[in-house]
C-alpha cells in the first residue's frame, strides 16, 4: 500500500529547512543584491566551505553525533599551511606540502579524541566540543611559545618581533586561491572553481563508495545500535576511533581548503568557529544527530551561506545597520543548532514514549515516533 | 589454534600487515621530500649592471627567459625581481650585444631564498653569475621606540 504524504508531517521533519527558506526568501529581496552577485558568492562559499561540512558524516554515520572535535583536524591544517608559508612552498604544492605535514598531526589528534569520546558514549557532541577547547590551549602554546623557540621557524616575517611565536594573521599570498584558479572557468558571467568543486566531487564518491565498504556497513550498524554490532562481532570501538579519525583529516583538508580561498589566516582563531559553522550549515540542510546526507551539505552550505550574504544587508536596508543583520545571522545560526537539538531529543523521547505505549498495547507504530530510533 | 596470535591473524599475515604499514610511511615520506623540494619558492633577483670591478659591462637591451615564466625585457642598470618554484632552473637571453653565452642552467642549493643573477656576467662567460642574496632583517628594538611625548596625556572618557 503506497503512504500517503503528510504535509504536517513532512514541515515536522524538515523544519529546521523550512525556517531557513522562509527567511532567506524574506530577506533576499529586501537585501536588494542581484543574483549574479548572490550566485558568484554562493558557488564560492560551496568551494570553501563543503568540504568541511562533510568531514561531519562519518562520525554521524557511526552514531556519535555532530563531531564537534574537527576543530582538531582544522588546527593540524593551520600548522602544516604555517610551515608551507615558512619554507616558502607555493601554489597547488604549498597546499600539498600543508596537508602532508598536517596528516600526521590530524591522525594522532583524531586518535586521541575518539579514545576520549569512546569514554564518554552517549555524550559525544559536549565532550567534542570541550576537546576542542583543550586542545585550543595546546595549539596556543605551540604556535605562540614552542614555534621558532623549540620548533626551528625560518621566516623573520611570520615570527612575532621578540623572536618566537607566529603572527596574529599570516599571510597566505603564497597559496592563496591556487587551488580555486588551477581551473577557473567562467561560464554565464559567473566564476566557477572547477579544480575545487573536483575535490569535493571526488570526495562524495569517496563517501558513497565507503558506505559500501566493510567498514562503512561496520559504522552504519554501531550508528544504529552498539550492543548488538558488539553482540555481532564488530570492534565497535575501534571503528568508533576510525570514524574520528577520518573526520580529522578531512577537517584538515577542508581547512587548507578553506584558508587558500580566504587568503589569510587568523593564526589563534581560524579554528574556533569552523565546527561551528559546518555543524550549523548541515543541520540546517536537514541533517540530523543521527541522520545526514551528501544532499544535506550542499543544501544546508547553500542556505546558511545565502543568509550569511544577505541578513546584513537586509539588515540595513530595512534598519540602516548592517550590524543588526550579522546579529541575525548569529542568532538564526546558533537558533538551528538548537533547534536541531531539541527536536532530536524530543522525537527520542516520543519515540521511548510510543514504544513503551505500543508494548502495552501491544502495538508499535514506527511511523508515530518520528523517524527516532 | 596455534598459527593465530592474539588478534586471529597468523603471523603470515601480521608480517605483511607490517610490510603494508612500513611500504605506506615510506611512501608518505618520499612524497613529502618531493613536494617539499619541488613546491620551493625562489626570489630571483635578476641585475643587468656593471660589475664594480670593470670587467663586465651592461648591456643595452636584453631579453630574460626563465623556465616558462614571460619573458623579462631590462635595459642598463636595471633590477627585475621573479618568484620561481622549484631547484633547477634555466635561463636563456636574447641580446643584439656581444655575448659569449646565451643559455646556462643551474640548481640552487637547498635553503636559499634569494639568489641574485648578473645577465651580464652570465653572457660573458662566467659560471659564478648567480650568488646567494641575504636580506640584513634587524629585529626592532626597544632603542627605536619613540620618544614619550611631552604633552598632557588626553584624558580618556568612558563611551558608551
Amino acid at each position: 500500500m503506497k503512504k500517503k504524504f503528510d504535509f504536517r508531517r513532512f514541515i515536522a521533519d524538515n523544519v529546521v529547512v523550512v525556517i531557513f527558506l522562509i527567511l532567506t526568501a524574506i530577506a533576499t529581496p529586501i537585501s536588494g543584491l542581484s543574483a549574479n552577485y548572490i550566485l558568484q558568492d554562493i558557488i564560492t562559499r560551496i568551494g570553501r566551505n563543503s568540504f568541511l561540512v562533510f568531514s561531519l558524516l562519518l562520525p554521524i554515520m557511526a552514531g556519535m553525533g555532530l563531531n564537534f572535535g574537527m576543530v582538531l583536524g582544522a588546527m593540524a591544517g593551520e600548522i602544516g599551511l604555517i610551515f608551507a608559508v615558512d619554507w616558502n612552498i607555493s601554489g597547488v604544492w604549498g597546499l600539498g606540502f600543508s596537508v602532508l605535514v598536517g596528516l600526521p598531526i590530524a591522525i594522532i589528534l583524531g586518535w586521541a579524541a575518539g579514545a576520549v569520546l569512546n569514554r564518554a558514549k552517549g555524550r559525544e557532541m559536549a565532550t567534542g566540543y570541550i576537546l576542542g577547547f583543550f586542545m585550543d590551549g595546546v595549539y596556543q602554546f605551540v604556535v605562540l611559545y614552542l614555534m621558532g623557540s623549540l620548533i626551528p621557524m625560518r621566516s623573520l616575517a611570520i615570527t612575532l618581533s621578540r623572536g618566537y611565536g607566529i603572527r596574529n594573521t599570516l599571510n597566505l599570498d603564497s597559496v592563496r586561491q591556487s587551488l580555486d584558479n588551477m581551473m577557473m572557468v567562467k561560464l554565464f558571467g559567473l566564476n566557477f572553481p572547477v579544480g575545487t568543486f573536483i575535490i569535493v566531487a571526488i570526495l562524495c564518491l569517496f563517501i558513497v563508495w565507503f558506505r559500501k565498504t566493510k567498514l562503512g556497513q561496520d559504522m552504519r550498524a554501531i550508528g544504529q545500535d552498539q550492543l548488538v554490532s558488539n553482540a555481532s562481532g564488530i570492534p565497535v570501538e575501534t571503528t568508533r576511533i576510525i570514524a574520528i579519525v577520518m573526520s580529522t583529516v578531512l577537517a584538515m583538508i577542508g581547512q587548507v581548503i578553506f584558508l587558500q580561498n580566504m587568503g589569510n589566516m587568523a593564526t589563534y582563531n581560524a579554528h574556533r568557529q569552523t565546527g561551528f559553522f559546518a555543524v550549523a550549515a548541515i543541520l540546517v540542510g536537514g541533517a540530523s544527530v543521527t541522520k545526514a546526507t551528501i544532499p544535506n551539505v550542499f543544501v544546508g552550505v547553500v542556505l546558511l551561506h545565502l543568509m550569511y550574504i544577505v541578513m546584513p544587508r537586509a539588515g540595513a536596508e530595512l534598519f540602516g545597520s548592517a550590524q543588526i543583520g550579522e546579529y541575525f545571522r548569529d542568532a538564526f545560526s546558533y537558533g538551528a543548532i538548537a533547534l536541531a537539538l531539541v527536536l532530536h531529543a524530543w522525537r527520542k523521547r516520543r519515540g521511548v514514549e510510543i514504544d513503551r505505549a505500543g508494548l502495552r498495547m501491544n502495538t508499535v507504530d514506527p511511523a508515530a515516533k518520528g523517524g527516532a530510533v | 589454534m596455534s598459527g593465530a596470535d592474539k588478534n586471529g591473524a597468523n603471523p603470515a599475515i601480521r608480517t605483511r600487515r607490517l610490510l603494508v604499514k612500513a611500504g605506506l610511511l615510506v611512501m608518505y615520506v618520499a612524497l613529502t621530500v618531493f613536494v617539499f623540494i619541488n613546491g620551493r619558492s625562489h626570489t630571483f633577483l635578476i641585475d643587468n649592471k656593471s660589475l664594480d670591478d670593470g670587467a663586465v659591462s651592461a648591456m643595452r637591451r636584453v631579453k630574460v627567459f626563465i623556465d616558462n615564466q614571460k619573458p623579462l625585457e631590462l635595459y642598463a642598470r636595471d633590477r627585475e625581481l621573479l618568484m620561481v618554484r622549484g631547484q633547477g632552473h634555466r635561463i636563456r637571453i636574447e641580446t643584439q650585444d656581444p655575448a659569449n653565452r646565451l643559455e646556462a642552467k643551474f640548481s640552487v642549493p637547498f635553503g636559499n631564498d634569494m639568489i641574485l643573477i648578473s645577465v651580464p656576467k652570465m653572457a660573458s662567460g662566467a659560471d659564478d653569475f648567480w650568488e646567494h642574496f641575504v636580506i640584513q632583517y634587524e629585529r626592532p628594538t626597544n632603542n627605536d621606540a619613540p620618544p614619550p611625548t611631552l604633552e598632557e596625556p588626553v584624558p580618556i572618557e568612558p563611551t558608551l
